[in-house]
C-alpha cells in the first residue's frame, strides 16, 4: 500500500484538528494546546518531506567544508549502507562537533559562516515555512 | 477550592487557586524543570526581595516556596492581584502611548532602586563595574545555553565569539535592576495602570538598555519614548544600546528555547509547548543570532511568531 501517502495521511489530521477538534474545545488552556498541536503538526509534515535529503545535502556540505578547512574528519557512512534519517542525524552530530571544535578555535572564518547561513537556509521549510496563525 | 491553569505560560505551569482563604497564584516546575535555566527558587527570591516595605515597584507578595509542591515539584505561591495582562482600548495609538509612559515610568523606579540594600546582590552575579554588565550578560547566557546543550552547536559558538567582542564596546550608563522580559503580556494592569509586575525570570544585573531593547510593543515611538525615559529616570540610555541588546536577545532567547529541547528529550517531559518552543522558536532565535553575528543576510523578526513568547 503506498496511498495515502504519509503526507495525504498529514493532511486529513491537520484537517481535521483544524475543522472538527479545535472550534470544539472549550477549555482555555487546552484550546490554546491544539493551536500548538496544529502548527507541530504541519511542522511534521514538512520535516517528513524535507528533512531527510536537506540533511544528506547538509552532510555532504560540511564533510567538504571540514576537507577544505584540513580538518580530520569522522569517517564516512558505509556507500552499500541505506541512509536512513537515524544514520543521517548520526552523521551530522559527529560532523558538527569536529566544526564546533574549529569554530571555538577559529571564530569568525568566513567559509564557515557561509556554510552556517547554507545550514539554515536548509531547514527552511519546516522550521520557518510550516507554521501560521497563532501559536497558542 | 477551583483550580484554574493559566494558558499562556510556557516556562512554568501558572495555576490560578479561589478558595475560601482568598485568591493566589501557585507557579511550579513542568515535569522534566523549566524552560528557564535558572530554579524556581531564584524566581521566588526576587519577587520576596522586591516585596519589601519600600520596594521599588509592585508586585504580588509571595507567599510560600516548598521544594516538593502539589505535584511532587518545587512550588511557591504567591497571592493574586486583581487585573488583567491585556490593556483595555489596545491598540488605539493614544491607549498605547499612555500605558507606555507607565510602564516606563515603573522601569525608572526600578531602575534607579538600591538594589543592594535589597539583597539583589546575594542572588545575582553583580557587574564588576559598568563596563562589564554586557560582557557579564554575554557569558551569563552563553554559560546557560553551554550546560544543556543536547547537540554540538557551531552556530551557537560562532555567535557567542561575536557577541563577545562586541559586548566590549557597550559599557552601561549604571548598573541597575533590570526585570527581562518587559510590557504587552508580563504586567498586570488595572485601569491603565500596572498594578504588579509579572514574569521577573530574566531579571539581572545590568544595563537599564537591557530592558528597554524588550518592551514588546510598548515603545510608542522608540525615539520619543526613550527621551521620556531618559527625562524622568536620569539616566542616558542610547539607541545603540538598546539596539546590541535587542540583538543579544538572541542568545537570551536561546538560552531557553535550548532548556526546553532538554527537558523535552532528556526528562521526558511531554508537552506540545515544549515542542514548539524546541523547534521554530529555538530556529527564530538561531537565526536572529545568525543575523545579528552578520552570517544571516535576513531578520526574522520575533514578531513573525504569532502570539509568541515565552
Amino acid at each position: 500500500m503506498l496511498r495515502p501517502t504519509l503526507d495525504e495521511v498529514f493532511a486529513n489530521v491537520i484537517a481535521s484538528v483544524d475543522d472538527i477538534i479545535k472550534p470544539d474545545v472549550r477549555d482555555p488552556y487546552a484550546s490554546s494546546i491544539v493551536l500548538t498541536v496544529s502548527n507541530l503538526l504541519r511542522h511534521l509534515r514538512a520535516r517528513a518531506a524535507h528533512e531527510p535529503e536537506a540533511l544528506w545535502h547538509d552532510n555532504r556540505d560540511l564533510r567538504a567544508l571540514l576537507g577544505e578547512l584540513g580538518v580530520a574528519t569522522p569517517a564516512a557512512p558505509d556507500p552499500s549502507q541505506y541512509p536512513s534519517l537515524a544514520l543521517l542525524v548520526e552523521e551530522a552530530v559527529a560532523l558538527r562537533a569536529v566544526l564546533d571544535e574549529y569554530v571555538g578555535a577559529h571564530p569568525g572564518d568566513e567559509r564557515v559562516r557561509s556554510y552556517l547561513g547554507r545550514q539554515l537556509h536548509r531547514q527552511r521549510p519546516w522550521m520557518v515555512e510550516a507554521w501560521e496563525g497563532p501559536r497558542r | 477550592m477551583r483550580l484554574t491553569k493559566f494558558p499562556r505560560g510556557v516556562s512554568r505551569e501558572t495555576w490560578l487557586v479561589n478558595c475560601d482563604a482568598g485568591e493566589f497564584t501557585i507557579r511550579q516546575d513542568l515535569p522534566g524543570g523549566s524552560v528557564d535555566p535558572i530554579p524556581l527558587r531564584h524566581e521566588y527570591e526576587i519577587y520576596r526581595r522586591l516585596a519589601q516595605p519600600g520596594g521599588p515597584v509592585p508586585v504580588a507578595r509571595p507567599l510560600w516556596y516548598t521544594e516538593v509542591g502539589p505535584a511532587g515539584r518545587p512550588a511557591y505561591a504567591r497571592e493574586q492581584v486583581e487585573g488583567d495582562w491585556r490593556i483595555a482600548g489596545w491598540p488605539d495609538p493614544e491607549v498605547r502611548r499612555r500605558a507606555g509612559m507607565e510602564h516606563l515610568r515603573r522601569l525608572a523606579a526600578l531602575h534607579t532602586c538600591d538594589w543592594a540594600a535589597l539583597g539583589f546582590g546575594e542572588i545575582f552575579d553583580v557587574p564588576a563595574s559598568e563596563r562589564e554588565c554586557a560582557v557579564l550578560a554575554v557569558e551569563y547566557f552563553a554559560r546557560a545555553i553551554s550546560e544543556h546543550l543536547v547537540e554540538p552547536s557551531p552556530v551557537v559558538t560562532e555567535a557567542v565569539a561575536h557577541f563577545r567582542v562586541e559586548a566590549r564596546r557597550f559599557p552601561a550608563p549604571r548598573i541597575s535592576l533590570c526585570k527581562g522580559t518587559n510590557g504587552l503580556g508580563e504586567e498586570v494592569w488595572r485601569g491603565g495602570e500596572i498594578v504588579a509586575m509579572s514574569d521577573w525570570e530574566l531579571a539581572r544585573l545590568c544595563d537599564p538598555a537591557y530592558d528597554l531593547a524588550q518592551c514588546q510593543d510598548l515603545l510608542w515611538d522608540e525615539t520619543e519614548a526613550l527621551a521620556y525615559y531618559n527625562g524622568i529616570s536620569g539616566i542616558g540610555v542610547t539607541a545603540e544600546h538598546i539596539a546590541f541588546y535587542r540583538r543579544l536577545y538572541a542568545l537570551v532567547m536561546f538560552s531557553f528555547t535550548n532548556h526546553a529541547t532538554k527537558c523535552m528529550v532528556e526528562h521526558h517531559d511531554r508537552n506540545a509547548r515544549l515542542a514548539w518552543v524546541g523547534t521554530e522558536m529555538s530556529h527564530v532565535a538561531t537565526l536572529r543570532m545568525a543575523f545579528a553575528a552578520g552570517f544571516e543576510p535576513q531578520s526574522e523578526s520575533r514578531s513573525t511568531i504569532a502570539q509568541g513568547g515565552r
